[in-house]
Order: C-alpha cells, then sequence, then structure tokens
C-alpha cells in the first residue's frame, strides 16, 4: 500500500524556492510534479527565488568587507577599549563644553568666577561619565560622606532632597556616590532603565550666581542637560541619544521641586563652609512637622535662583 | 598524529568557540546592518552582541546551532537598542549600501537593488526579521523560530506575508518601468 501524499501547501513552496527541500528528495519531487501541473505555483516560486537573489545581491558585498578590529578585539578578550562611539562622543562633548562655556552664554551667569564654576562642574561631570563608561575607578570622596552621599548634600543644602524618582519614566536608581575632592566632592546618581540606558545625574551645592534654563550639549549617542535649581547644580548625562534628552531634565526638576516642597525650605543663607548642624536641621524638621504646612517663604519663592525656565 | 600543539582540552574548546563566533563576524554584521539602517548603529549591535555572547557563553551549553544562538542575541540586542534610542524607523540610506558596494552593477541591476532594500525597509520589523534570516543568511525555519524566540508557525506566517508584501511593492515599483519600455 502506498502513502497517499500531502497536500502542497504554501510552506512547501516556500521552502522550495528558498533551497530547503534538498535534502528532502521525495518531498522534493513531489512540489516539482505539483509545479508542473499549476502555473500560478510555478510564478510564486519564481517570484520567490528572484526576491532571495535580489536580497543577496544588495546585501552580498558586505561579507567582503574587512572586519574592523575593535569587534575582533573583542575576542581576543583584550582589555576593554574606549572602542564604543558614545566614548569618543564624550570627547566631542567636552568640546561642546568648552566651547559653550568659553563663549559665555551658559546658563546667563553673573561674573567670571560663577561662569568658572558652572563649566567646571559640567566638565568634571563629563569626566566621571566618561570614566565610568570605560570602567575605570573615579576618584570617591573619602570619609563617612561615602556613606550618605545624599545626607551630606542635604547637610549642605539645608533641605531633604531625596534621589529624583524616575521610575514612571522607566529608570531605576541603581547607585548613589560622592566623588571628587575632599574639599569639592559631588554626588553622582546613576539610574539605569530596562534596557540599559544609564542616567548619571551629578549634583553640587552651589553659592554663587543666579541662572535660569538648561544649557544642552548632544553628541549622536550622548546627551547632556545642565541647569541651576536653587542651591544645586545639575549635570544630566545620558549614554544614548535619546529625544527624551528634555524630557528626562524635567521629571528631574519636577521631582526635586516636589521634594523641595514636600519636606519645606532652608531657613538660613547657604554656606560652603557653615553647613548647617544635624541637631538643628533636626530640631527645624521637628517644628515643621509640628506647624501647620505653611506656604514656602517669600524670600525662596521670590528667589530668581528658583525661577528657572 | 601528536596532540601537542593543541593544548589542554578545555582550552581548546573554549577557543573553539571564538574561532566558530569569529567566522560568523561578517554575516553578524550584514543582518546588523540590515536591521539597524546605520553602519556605525550595525556595528555597535555586534560588539554588543559579541560581549554578550563572550560573557554567556556557558549559557549555550552546545544544544543547539552557535550561529542561531549568536543570531538571536544579535537580535534581542537590536530589540534592545530598539528601545532605548526609541528612534523612529528610518529608511536605509541609499548611500549606505551604494558605498559599500566594492563592485559596480549595472544600472539596470542597481535599480532592483535598490527597490529591493526600500521594500525590505518599509516591512514590519517581525516580517523583515523573518524574511532576511531565511532570504538573507539562508536558516531553515526551525533555526530562524530559534533566533526570533517564536514557534516555527509564526515563522511561517511572518514568512508568508513579508513575501506577499515584497512581491507587492515588487510589482508596483516595476510597473512604471514596464510603461516606459512599452512605449
Amino acid at each position: 500500500m502506498t502513502r497517499r501524499p500531502e497536500p502542497i501547501q504554501e510552506i512547501d513552496l516556500l521552502a522550495y524556492a528558498d533551497g530547503l527541500l534538498e535534502a528532502d528528495v521525495a518531498r522534493k519531487a513531489e512540489v516539482e510534479r505539483y509545479l508542473s501541473e499549476h502555473a500560478d505555483a510555478e510564478e510564486f516560486v519564481t517570484e520567490i527565488s528572484a526576491q532571495n537573489d535580489d536580497i543577496r545581491a544588495h546585501y552580498g558585498s558586505l561579507l567582503s568587507e574587512p572586519v574592523p578590529e575593535h569587534l575582533t578585539a573583542v575576542l581576543r578578550s583584550e582589555p576593554a577599549q574606549p572602542v564604543r562611539r558614545v566614548l569618543s562622543q564624550v570627547a566631542a562633548l567636552a568640546a561642546l563644553l568648552l566651547a559653550a562655556t568659553s563663549g559665555g552664554w551658559l546658563l546667563g551667569q553673573k561674573g567670571q568666577d560663577a561662569q568658572w564654576h558652572l563649566s567646571d562642574f559640567v566638565e568634571r561631570a563629563a569626566t566621571f561619565h566618561h570614566a565610568a563608561a570605560i570602567g575605570a575607578a573615579s576618584p570617591a570622596a573619602g570619609g563617612d560622606r561615602m556613606l550618605q552621599p545624599l545626607g551630606w548634600l542635604n547637610q549642605r543644602i539645608a533641605l531633604e532632597l531625596a534621589a529624583p524618582d524616575l521610575t514612571t519614566d522607566g529608570f531605576n536608581l541603581v547607585a548613589k556616590e560622592l566623588l571628587g575632592p575632599e574639599d569639592d566632592p559631588m554626588v553622582r546618581l546613576v539610574y539605569q532603565s530596562g534596557d540599559s540606558t544609564t542616567i548619571n545625574l551629578f549634583l553640587r551645592p552651589r553659592w554663587e550666581g543666579a541662572g535660569s534654563g538648561v544649557g544642552k550639549a548632544d553628541a549622536e549617542d550622548v546627551a547632556v542637560r545642565y541647569w541651576l535649581d536653587g542651591p544645586l547644580a545639575f549635570a544630566m548625562i545620558i549614554d544614548a541619544a535619546t529625544p527624551e534628552a528634555d524630557h528626562l531634565a524635567r521629571a528631574v526638576r519636577e521631582a526635586v521641586g516636589r521634594a523641595r516642597l514636600n519636606d519645606g525650605v532652608p531657613t538660613m543663607a547657604l554656606s560652603p563652609v557653615s553647613p548647617v548642624p544635624a541637631q538643628q536641621r533636626t530640631d527645624d524638621r521637628q517644628k515643621s512637622l509640628q506647624a501647620p504646612r505653611a506656604a514656602p517663604t517669600p524670600n525662596m519663592q521670590d528667589s530668581p535662583q528658583l525661577r528657572l525656565n | 598524529m601528536s596532540g601537542v600543539a593543541f593544548g589542554g582540552h578545555k582550552e581548546k574548546s573554549v577557543d573553539d568557540v571564538k574561532w566558530v563566533i569569529a567566522r560568523q563576524i561578517p554575516h553578524l554584521r550584514r543582518f546588523a546592518l540590515a536591521l539597524a539602517k546605520n553602519p556605525d548603529q550595525a556595528d555597535d549591535l555586534v560588539q554588543d552582541c559579541l560581549e554578550r555572547a563572550l560573557k554567556k557563553r556557558h549559557l549555550w551549553h552546545h544544544r543547539g546551532s552557535l550561529r542561531s544562538w549568536l543570531f538571536s542575541m544579535l537580535y534581542r540586542t537590536h530589540i534592545d537598542h530598539h528601545r532605548a534610542h526609541r528612534r523612529r524607523d528610518l529608511p536605509t540610506a541609499p548611500e549606505v549600501i551604494n558605498a559599500r558596494q566594492t563592485q559596480p552593477a549595472n544600472q539596470e541591476h542597481h535599480v532592483e537593488c535598490r527597490n529591493i532594500g526600500e521594500a525590505l525597509d518599509r516591512l514590519p520589523e517581525d516580517q523583515r526579521s523573518a524574511v532576511l534570516l531565511v532570504a538573507l543568511e539562508g536558516f531553515t525555519y526551525d533555526e530562524a523560530a530559534e533566533v526570533l524566540k517564536v514557534p516555527i508557525g509564526t515563522v511561517r506566517s511572518r514568512l508568508s506575508r513579508g513575501r506577499q508584501a515584497l512581491r507587492d511593492l515588487r510589482a508596483s515599483a516595476m510597473q512604471p518601468r514596464i510603461l516606459r519600455r512599452v512605449k
């Protein structure tokens, strides 16, 4: 008794055109018999074969190209080299920042000293970002401040600032640290999304100058946004080209604003050399909790430092 | 035959894996370019893929084809990049392909190539990937399913729709030329 052949389906025709029936001689013969009896099927197979020829011709020459050295180096397990475009783009960013700051338009700073401070801060942030990207250790600030970077920062600015919550934008806080020299450190908050896009958010206290607006520096795969907000300078560096850099910067600023409204406002002048004693801050906070929530003090609301675009 | 030159078994095994991976780099670059439509992003994709492959090679366990495993990793990496960049789908710039053509093609064939490339760019991502794996890289349907992490029936469906869309696009692209010839 002979087996009835299975009916020829579209997948048989596709497989025949794609050369996948070469090892199945019997099925190939059945398809060829079918094609000899069905002109429309024959035309279909001919077109699919032509598609394959065109697609291979379109991309065919790429196979003969020499493989870039940085790709073969990966297989030699050589130490990670800064071959990613993003890293070369950090260098481009540094040039952008230099041009921006030397042009004097950076955030409308008043006075040469203040201008130097902010540009230096953003350049240092870019340097730390670069070091993290190539896996190099960044100089960490020593002492107890290592343990509580935001605690240290809050002590300096007399606010209870929490790390901005970016979860609604798909980013989770994965690290926080204090970097830089003892006398001029900065806080770095690292956020990552599910697809490994990283945001490095740098914060440092600032006491000089007024500013408004958000400064920008973009390379193809790196976006930098930096701004002043009250007693803090911010630099946000995203290691991917993203049209959402502006949106994320806005999200950070809003989160910082919410934190400030929730936690009250400083009641004393800020000074880089006179941090608010911890006990006094605790006392102030206790009073704030006991008293009815009041509107932010006029001097804070009216401060030009808080009127940012 | 002496085995002295081959060293220890474990070391040899690791090197063999790297050797196989190295042979696939040109194919990975080609597939990456077809997916990313940009040479720099394609090489970034391949680099990420190779780094992931070396880190995770213990997960391969010699089950299935190493080639399928690599292409699957590349495809996953592409999806990750795509989400990260959240960029719009842009057609492959003609100069991307043209600049890489090492052999001058005759004008008629050149136009054919442009048409198929543009037609592929218009396909939905899932159909384009399935067609490229089979037509360009010669994967069988079950291998393509393994790469894309979908059932074979899904691959068949994507291929069927993708092929038909290419036929339609090709037919519409050829129409003006046929009319010109008739004149």
